[in-house]
This record gives structure tokens, C-alpha cells and sequence, in this order.
């Protein structure tokens, strides 16, 4: 009892703390820099390959994102994957001609609408994005910096979530702004800030929590690009050479792990870039980040009977960071209760366990603590959510009267 | 008050988190489509 109590407490301490403090010290023994490319070689041609699913009332402003960004034009392609979408989709991707290529296939998930978008990416460097986040003006010039390097097989950008920094909408007034539609918008911009920032107030229960978690992760990440590889990407602003780019499995989950693991597994580096900046809004309830991390880690599960090699040291080049990062994360939950059941049993045999107890119930007070807040401020988060939608959809509309 | 008040958000999102990786696990078990 007393042994099983110490490996659990061991395996959580190791995970969260211990590896973090060994990526540290291994970061600053070993740094692997990056040879970052400089006047042609560091606008190479890009593919940008976005999967939309009915995202009709994004994809406008998400193309004029993509369109204004400091890139050359001639080097720039838009993909995008209408996946059996049953609304405009198509139809607003239509009016931009030949600047973006649409491609619409039936529903078959994300995984196989990247799929079929893989014959048609006509450049060396593919970069992928989703429909609902923004990229700052240099963010494609700062992630494609880094395949001047050839032993580069893949590069991460940075996501910053609205609950991280201000810097979030003022980033979307500076995109507004670069379209050109300021002038039209004006006030409505205004507005809009005003319940953005309503919004980050009263979801801030759940968003307190993420933005924290999001910054350790990013952490991580960096330290695990500064010894060798990320241990994958995020989602919203990545890229890969398209020389190594596979076809993913239907029902993948994780495309933003497998794909850049795999050009891991080829024996390139996948490094991360945060000056390569997304902007993203975090889940405005614990519901809606709840569901998120189920898929994110049911993804996790997936990828091991998708890719078993990684579990291979002699196969896997990174395989100490992804048993300690990926591996050590999905074992942790079993040895958070491990760790309290063997807790109880022993608490009276040692002040040392009582001392334990007491922390892990004060813990799980506080995290009850947490979950009443949450529930407390859920039916105001609902309230602005409805008055942000609302004003979106005036903004929406007075841009439609102005255009 | 404030401090306490973010700790205990921060606990909640711990374990909220480590619930989800059980959930998870069923749901990669059950081939449940939380993907599409």
C-alpha cells in the first residue's frame, strides 16, 4: 500500500514537475538552435490547407485574414476542403475566384478532408489552419522562417487564447483595420471590444484555469523544441514540407500530433516558432473545454494503435519526452486516485501521510470550491455569450450593408 | 479571497482535465465519433 501510494505520487510529481525541471536543465546544456532563412529562402512557396465543416459565417473573415498577410502573393496558395458543408460555405469561397482553390468532398471528418486536399497543394511547404482562428500579419513569414534549416520538418506557430493577454482583441481591431473596414465599422468595432471584454470577465473561472494550463504546455513545448522536437503542433498554425506529408488514417483524431510526429519518426526536426502567432478564443465554459480535452485525449489513445512505433526507444527519437509528456499525462488520472486510496489506509501510520491527506483533501475542497464558481458564473457567461453573438451578428450585418 | 478564489479554478481545471483523459479512454474505446 505504502509503495503503490509512493510510485503514484512519484509518477504525478515526475510528470508536472520533475520532467519540466529536467527539460530545463536539458535545454540549457544541449540548445539546438535554429538557422533561420533569409531573402528568398525565407518566403518559400506555402501551401495554406484549411478542413471546414459549415463554417460559412467564418470563412470570409478567415480568407481576408489570410489574404492580408505580409507574404508574397505569387508564393501563396489557399486550399480550402469544404467537408460535406450544407451551408454557404462554398458559395462564400466562390466570390474570392481564383484566389482561393476550393475543394468539396462529402463528410468524412477532418482527417480526410486534409486528405484531399493533399493533390492539390502545389508548393513546398504546407501550412495548416482552421476556419475559426486569426494569424497575425507576420505569422506566415515567422513560420516558414524556419525550414531554411534542412534538418526542419516541421514548424509550430504560437496560439494565444484571449484569456492569455488583452493583446487578442486588440490584435482583431488591428486585423479589422489592415481589411480596410475600419471606417465602415467604426463604432460596431467598439462594441464588440466592450463585449469581448464582458466575456473574458465572466468566463474567467474556466479561462483563469486553461490560460494557466496553456501556458505550461507552451513551456513545454518550447523546451521540447529547444532539445530536439515538439511532440506535436497546434492545430491552428502549423506546417510541414509537403515532401513529407502522408495520408492520414479516416478517422484520425489528431492530425496536429500524427503528422508531425511522423516527420519526427522520418528523422527531421519539428521545432516551435512563437513569434508565429494564431489568436484563438478559449472555450467559454468548463462544458465546452471538457469536450475538448475528451477528444484531445481520446486523440492521445488513438495515436498509439495508430503510430505503435512510438512506443519504440530504438524507433522514436523522442521517445523519452513523449513517455514522459504524453504517456505521463494520460497515467496521471489513475494515479491521482491511487495516490488518495493508499493515502487513507496509511494516514495513521505516519505523520508524514497525515500531512499528505490533509493536502490532497484540501485540494479536492478547493477544486469543489472551483466547480461552485464555475456553475455560479455559467448562467452569466450564457447572458454574454447571447449579447456577444448578437453583437456579432450586427457587426455582421452592418459590414454586409457597407460592403 | 482572490487568491483562494483562483487556486480553487485552477484545481477545478486539474481535475476537470483528468477527468476527461478517463472519458477519453472510453471514448477511444468505444470508437465514439468525437471527431466529426
Amino acid at each position: 500500500m505504502t509503495l503503490l501510494f509512493w510510485v503514484s505520487a512519484l509518477l504525478i510529481a515526475y510528470v508536472y514537475v520533475g520532467y519540466p525541471v529536467i527539460l530545463r536543465v536539458w535545454a540549457a546544456l544541449c540548445d539546438r538552435p535554429v538557422h533561420l532563412g533569409a531573402g528568398d529562402r525565407a518566403t518559400p512557396g506555402v501551401s495554406i490547407v484549411i478542413a471546414a465543416h459549415n463554417e460559412a459565417a467564418l470563412l470570409r473573415a478567415r480568407v481576408d485574414n489570410l489574404l492580408s498577410l505580409d507574404y508574397p502573393a505569387e508564393r501563396r496558395q489557399i486550399i480550402v476542403v469544404s467537408d460535406g458543408s450544407t451551408d454557404d460555405t462554398v458559395d462564400v469561397l466562390r466570390k474570392y475566384g481564383p484566389l482561393v482553390d476550393i475543394v468539396a468532398v462529402e463528410h468524412g471528418g477532418k482527417a480526410a478532408a486534409l486528405n484531399a486536399a493533399r493533390p492539390c497543394a502545389r508548393f513546398e511547404i504546407v501550412v495548416f489552419a482552421d476556419a475559426r482562428q486569426v494569424f497575425a500579419p507576420d505569422a506566415l513569414r515567422e513560420l516558414v522562417a524556419p525550414f531554411a534549416d534542412p534538418r526542419i520538418g516541421g514548424v509550430t506557430g504560437e496560439l494565444l487564447l484571449d484569456c492569455e493577454s488583452a493583446l487578442f482583441s486588440n490584435r482583431r481591431d488591428t486585423a479589422d483595420r489592415r481589411r480596410g473596414h475600419a471606417s465602415q465599422l467604426g463604432g460596431v468595432a467598439m462594441d464588440r471590444r466592450v463585449h469581448a471584454d464582458r466575456r473574458r470577465s465572466v468566463v474567467s473561472t474556466i479561462a483563469d484555469g486553461v490560460g494557466m494550463y496553456w501556458r505550461y504546455e507552451k513551456e513545454l513545448r518550447r523546451l521540447e523544441s529547444a532539445v530536439g522536437s515538439t511532440l506535436g503542433a497546434t492545430g491552428a498554425i502549423y506546417a510541414i514540407r509537403r515532401a513529407l506529408w502522408q495520408p492520414l488514417p479516416p478517422d484520425t483524431i489528431l492530425d496536429d500530433v500524427l503528422t508531425p510526429m511522423r516527420v519526427v519518426m522520418a528523422g527531421y526536426r519539428v521545432v516551435f516558432n512563437e513569434r508565429a502567432r494564431a489568436f484563438d478564443r478559449a472555450a467559454i465554459d468548463a462544458d465546452a473545454e471538457s469536450r475538448r480535452k475528451v477528444r484531445t485525449l481520446a486523440g492521445n489513445y488513438q495515436i498509439l494503435w495508430l503510430e505503435p512505433t512510438l512506443l519504440l526507444p530504438w524507433r522514436n527519437p523522442v521517445w523519452i519526452q513523449y513517455v514522459s509528456h504524453k504517456l505521463g499525462r494520460l497515467a496521471v488520472p489513475y494515479a491521482l486516485v491511487a495516490a488518495f486510496c493508499t493515502n487513507v489506509p496509511i494516514a495513521s501510520t505516519h505523520v508524514i501521510y497525515q500531512a499528505t491527506l490533509v493536502a490532497q483533501v484540501a485540494f479536492y475542497l478547493l477544486a469543489g470550491y472551483g466547480a461552485v464558481l464555475e456553475f455560479m458564473s455559467r448562467g452569466e457567461a450564457s447572458t454574454a455569450a447571447a449579447e456577444v453573438h448578437a453583437a456579432s451578428a450586427s457587426t455582421a450585418q452592418t459590414a454586409k450593408g457597407a460592403a | 479571497m482572490a487568491v483562494v478564489s483562483r487556486i480553487a479554478r485552477v484545481a477545478y481545471t486539474f481535475v476537470m482535465m483528468n477527468c476527461a483523459a478517463v472519458a477519453g479512454l472510453f471514448a477511444a474505446a468505444r470508437g465514439r465519433k468525437v471527431w466529426r
